[in-house]
């Protein structure tokens, strides 16, 4: 697994050095359209994840990572923790450049965030990000496990438009029932629909209990998502 | 030399794989150790997929595929270890140094030899410091080899490795091979369209065509017994009663390749060219599937190349 993950972080060494400018680019964003930049630092994070997929079918070395001495099984963890570390990463990197933005220009960016406040600032913020790049990254590798790179991003893609299209008619179907947010959170700030998502679920179940159900959706999810792409990635052809 | 009661290394015993445009039927040989295998066959003959197979890149569907005794898809790390594979096209991350990619290469094997490498990298005249995508392919597969060699691999699947190489570095990587083979622990599967490289380098020959085995057996044997009949078209259907391995319809007559020269120059020497078959003939004009498997290597009592003693017909 540890061959794995270096193989893993000498790929993007060459472009670590992107993170500086993107994190600039970003902290102009927050001044501008405040509800982009969760996403946008969210995107960045799996973009490393996408990176190294991209690579890997880009110069065709799918056939060359599986000739090396790896099980299929283990390679197939190493990129569940290398993508979930890129989260992780990601996540203290978004904190830690709000809070440095933030430090800076208190008035003028308080002025563009009136209304809301940044997903740094707060850990239910931060459980958003970490949870919605969790659910993103578990959701996209068994595609890519099963049908490779390009196949796997189409399919993902055009599933989770589905099923993002599918719950957001069901919820305005069916009213926008007990966990929904204000209308000040939609829009632009989907984020901000995590977040108020957590805190009902914490008003309803409490604190303690809302923390334990969501982790334990969350590791089922991954259990589910992990043995999918072992499956898949064992009985491909390479 | 290597011998009896051990083990063959690889082993395939009536293996089938289908795809939807090709297919490889009940193909069975073996690769003894200490011995060099040539694979050889027309393109798209299934040369590749059976170094996929013995790879574990893709399962059989019917028969069995054993590498050191062991299934490659179960065993796929400890097997793979022991392994050293250039694929027909080789593929590196093209954006990174030659010794970036040996990096990550050499942190999969505890056997990895630096100053092997190294040496190899010198040898074949591959630069260290280029990026990868500025290699040309003879360079790449170069790089390939040396990857391969440099952790004392027991089996070398090396797929059409003198394909794209200037005639001076195929002689040298021959001898390299021959090399590699002396100390009885390594042995080579290598498949190639070039019938010189056989000659000069193989003990063992596996003739594959739309993906059935045609033959497989001693290169010696071949040179040695099997003969090519070169007669006028009158012959024709007397050659064809000879059990010939393959028979071509030529300009000025007809061409039969029969494994036998001493049956073939009693018969036809009188009416007919009849000359030792080259492995050129061989691959030209043998088109009967082989009736059983030539058996070599673990079932057998010996196996000194070129000794049909060897041989379970």
């Amino acid at each position: 697994m540890g061959h794995l993950l270096a193989k893993d972080l000498r790929l993007v060494a060459p472009y670590l050095w992107l993170i500086v400018p993107a994190h600039v680019l970003f902290c102009v964003q927050a001044f501008l359209v405040p509800e982009l930049d969760f996403w946008m630092n969210l995107a960045v994070a799996l973009a490393w994840t996408a990176a190294i997929a991209l690579v890997e079918w880009q110069s065709d070395t799918d056939r060359l990572l599986a000739s090396l001495p790896a099980a299929r099984t283990t390679i197939v963890e190493a990129r569940y923790a290398s993508s979930l570390a890129a989260v992780a990463i990601g996540a203290l990197l978004y904190v830690v450049y709000g809070h440095a933005v933030m430090a800076v220009a208190t008035d003028r960016l308080t002025a563009r965030w009136s209304g809301t406040t940044p997903a740094w600032t707060s850990a239910d913020g931060v459980a958003a990000f970490l949870l919605l790049g969790y659910v993103l990254v578990v959701a996209f590798l068994p595609f890519y496990f099963r049908f490779g790179f390009p196949r796997g991003a189409t399919l993902f893609s055009v599933s989770a438009a589905v099923a993002i299209a599918v719950a957001t008619a069901l919820t305005r179907l069916g009213g926008r029932g007990e966990f929904a947010a204000g209308p000040a959170h939609a829009g632009l700030a989907p984020s901000e629909t995590v977040r108020g998502w957590l805190s009902s679920l914490s008003a309803w179940l409490g604190p303690e209990l809302a923390s334990l159900s969501v982790l334990a959706a969350a590791a089922a999810l991954g259990v589910l998502s992990v043995r999918l792409s072992i499956q898949f990635y064992k009985g491909r052809d390479l | 030399m290597t011998g009896l009661d051990v083990e063959n290394v690889l082993e395939f015993t009536g293996v089938s794989k289908i795809y939807e445009a090709f297919a490889l039927r009940d193909v069975s040989f073996s690769v003894p150790p200490g011995y060099i295998v040539g694979l050889v066959g027309p393109n798209g003959a299934g040369k590749t997929t059976l170094m996929r197979l013995a790879m574990g890149l893709a399962a059989a569907e019917g028969g069995v595929v054993r590498v050191f005794g062991r299934d490659p898809r179960q065993a796929e790390a400890a097997v793979r270890a022991r392994i050293g594979f250039v694929h027909d096209t080789p593929a590196f991350y093209d954006y990174l140094s030659v010794e970036r990619v040996a990096a990550i290469v050499a942190s999969f094997y505890a056997a990895w030899d630096a100053s092997l490498f190294h040496h190899l990298l010198a040898e074949f005249g591959v630069p260290r410091r280029a990026r990868v995508w500025s290699l040309s392919h003879g360079t790449r597969t170069k790089f390939a080899l040396a990857l391969a060699l440099s952790h004392h691999a027991e089996l070398l699947l090396l797929d059409e490795p003198t394909t794209g190489l200037d005639p001076v570095f195929r002689d040298h990587l021959l001898d390299r091979l021959s090399e590699t083979i002396a100390d009885s622990r390594t042995s080579v599967l290598f498949s190639t369209q070039i019938m010189g490289d056989l000659e000069r380098v193989a003990d063992f020959i596996v003739l594959i065509r739309g993906g059935r085995l045609m033959f497989s057996g001693a290169k010696d044997d071949i040179l040695d017994h099997w003969a090519v009949v070169r007669a006028g078209a009158e012959l024709s259907a007397e050659l064809a009663a000879a059990s010939p391995r393959g028979m071509a319809t030529t300009r000025r007559g007809v061409e039969a390749l029969l494994d036998d020269i001493a049956s073939a120059r009693r018969r036809f020497g009188d009416r007919a060219v009849v000359e030792k078959a080259t492995l050129e003939d061989v691959f030209l004009l043998c088109r009967e599937p082989q009736a059983a498997p030539t058996r070599y290597g673990r079932e057998t009592s010996g196996l000194e190349p070129g000794s049909s003693a060897r041989r379970e017909d």
